[in-house]
């Protein structure tokens, strides 16, 4: 497949430009690919590239909505890591991260083995119920949870009545808003990785399968020689995309407990809006999105590494 | 599959029922709140499956006259038509000279649109707003249908070209370049509608996308006209003060359940690894 495509990618090279020998077919070849590309290349400039540059410049001024500021250096970098709260929100931020991420990874990789398993019909409808909660808009997700982990009249909570035991109330008692918000997140997002392995699974030949059986290889040997292999990629996908939007995330988190109670769920992603759009210091919160910057950046490299090897794309 | 059991069987409906429990049962939650008259609403001893003199559907009825949802659902609808539109005047082209097309800066410009769809929103709001609000942009329609067309847009590139790569043989255009055609003429008179259910499914997708976004609506809206769906949920539940939970899980159900349905029927249809968006 991945050689395939490679040799393909050649022939285009070929057919196309590099190997034409006249200045003006080479010329003619690059204008069209630049028509095509111009409207996106404007888009990205407008509302990607300049204000992301402005971001960057506005960090070391005291900018706030409405006043363009003085340049101070580094100071707002200085307030940044001196600051507990950030200190506090960056490290909460890697633990929700890490946990939500693995947990997603996981859960999605049972989900799509389990659903591999059913007949086409059943797979179609059961793996749209089970793959539901990633549809709902994130926002509506956090709803939802703050709803079914609500300390009178939540679900969790009546669940523990049965057994007869005092449930810790969820969103406000110790670690555990914190925790209802890597068990919400896993529940929105887990879909994701279960529909990416799902298409993995689904691409491997039955050959391989059959092949393997016949030589003598049970079930989970077959597993480990057959799938596992053509899991690699996708795992190495799956965990640099969900670690970049698990870090973006803001809808669900600030919908399900908004940083509280008091700043104990404070990630970084809500403290950025407080600070941007509550108290208006755009600079400051700027230079703490920095760090949300570098976290998914480097989350960012792995994946461009990784689909280098084959330009397949998984969004 | 091969050797099956009945005790791998057994194992593998356990899972899924887990699985579908898991998914499930908060949504169950809300839909069983809404249904409950005021009363069983608020009391403990109502069941986790409520009995048949509990459930009325009068929360559903109140909700009308207590919200401005024919607002909510039409700015939903207009900016997600308009930034779905825009996005897709954006995206195809893009999408193409991403897939098939070869020139200098290709590749720079490709992995910065990788970088696009993972960089965290919540950040990039803050200087973007600075610019709506030197614009006057803050507060009006246009400028959320600005704002969702650009966040729609790396989606649906990425959507397209995995389509155009793998979808549309290379011998099409290339037959094509033969009779005459340049890039353009073949791409405008063979190509596009060659791809046009892939993009009626990316349409569907940016729309989506574009509905259940909370982040943009909410930063860069204040006044309720502007106000869409998916964030007028979050005003709802905060302005309340009766806590009347059923007609709040109402109107929760009510702008929740759009989304979910059409992403549920639309899944088979638009093929595995797709349909993903960067957090917010």
């Amino acid at each position: 497949m991945a050689q395939e495509q490679a040799r393909s990618r050649e022939e285009i090279r070929e057919r196309y430009g590099l190997d034409e020998e006249t200045f003006m077919d080479r010329l003619r070849e690059n204008w069209a690919g630049y028509v095509f590309i111009i409207p996106t290349f404007i888009a990205f400039t407008g509302l990607f590239y300049y204000p992301i540059l402005r971001g960057v410049t506005m960090t070391f001024t005291d900018t706030r909505l409405g006043e363009p500021g003085q340049f101070v250096g580094l100071e707002n970098y200085i307030w940044v890591v001196t600051n507990d709260l950030f200190v506090y929100a960056f490290i909460l931020t890697i633990g929700f991260v890490v946990g939500t991420t693995f947990l997603q990874l996981g859960l999605g990789l049972l989900a799509a083995l389990l659903l591999n398993e059913l007949r086409d019909v059943a797979k179609d409808w059961i793996g749209a119920l089970i793959m539901s909660p990633y549809f709902s808009a994130p926002l509506a997700g956090g709803v939802v949870w703050m709803w079914f982990l609500d300390n009178d009249f939540g679900f969790v909570v009546k669940a523990f009545g049965i057994v007869g035991v005092d449930p810790p109330s969820f969103l406000a008692t110790g670690m555990w808003p914190f925790i209802s918000l890597i068990v919400a997140q896993t529940w929105h997002d887990y879909a994701y990785s279960a529909i990416i392995y799902a298409a993995a699974i689904a691409s491997i030949p039955k050959e391989q399968y059959e092949a393997a059986a016949q030589s003598g290889a049970n079930r989970l040997q077959r597993f480990r020689d057959v799938t596992v292999p053509r899991l690699l990629i996708p795992t190495i996908v799956i965990l640099s995309l969900r670690t970049a939007w698990n870090i973006a995330e803001f809808s669900q988190p600030f919908a399900l407990t908004g940083g509280g109670p008091g700043t104990r769920t404070m990630i970084l992603s809500i403290l950025t809006y407080r600070v941007a759009f509550v108290n208006n210091n755009f600079a400051r919160a700027y230079t703490i999105g920095m760090a949300m910057v570098l976290l998914s950046m480097t989350a960012a490299v792995i994946y461009v590494k990784a689909i280098d090897e084959e330009e397949n794309l998984y969004v | 599959m091969i050797n099956e059991n009945k005790r791998s069987r057994v194992l593998l409906y356990a899972g899924i029922i887990a699985f579908a429990l898991f998914a499930i049962v908060p949504y169950y939650w809300v839909i069983r709140t809404s249904i409950l008259t005021n009363l069983a609403a608020i009391s403990q001893d109502t069941g986790f499956i409520p009995a048949i003199g509990e459930l009325t559907l009068d929360a559903y009825t109140q909700i009308w006259n207590r919200f401005a949802f024919a607002t909510y659902f039409r700015n939903s609808i207009i900016v997600s038509v308009a930034a779905t539109i825009i996005s897709l005047f954006f995206a195809i082209p893009g999408a193409y000279a991403f897939a098939r097309l070869d020139f200098p800066g290709r590749q720079a410009l490709f992995y910065t649109a990788v970088f696009t769809i993972m960089f965290p929103w919540i950040v990039l709001t803050i200087p973007v707003y600075e610019v709506f609000y030197f614009l006057r942009l803050v507060n009006t329609l246009p400028g959320i249908i600005i704002a969702l067309s650009i966040f729609v847009l790396p989606q649906n590139i990425w959507l397209l070209q995995g389509f155009f790569r793998q979808g549309i043989p290379e011998n099409i255009e290339e037959a094509a370049l033969i009779d005459g055609h340049n890039e353009l003429t073949a791409f405008l008179r063979i190509v596009l509608p060659l791809s046009l259910p892939a993009v009626a499914a990316a349409a569907l997708f940016a729309f989506l996308t574009a509905w259940n976004n909370f982040l943009w609506v909410f930063v860069l809206t204040t006044d309720e006209a502007t106000r869409t769906a998916t964030v007028a949920i979050y005003y709802i539940l905060g302005s309340d003060v009766l806590r009347e939970w059923n007609v709040l899980m109402a109107s929760l159900v009510l702008l929740v359940a759009p989304p979910v349905v059409f992403y549920g029927l639309s899944r088979r249809y638009v093929g595995a690894g797709l349909g993903g968006s960067p957090g917010g």
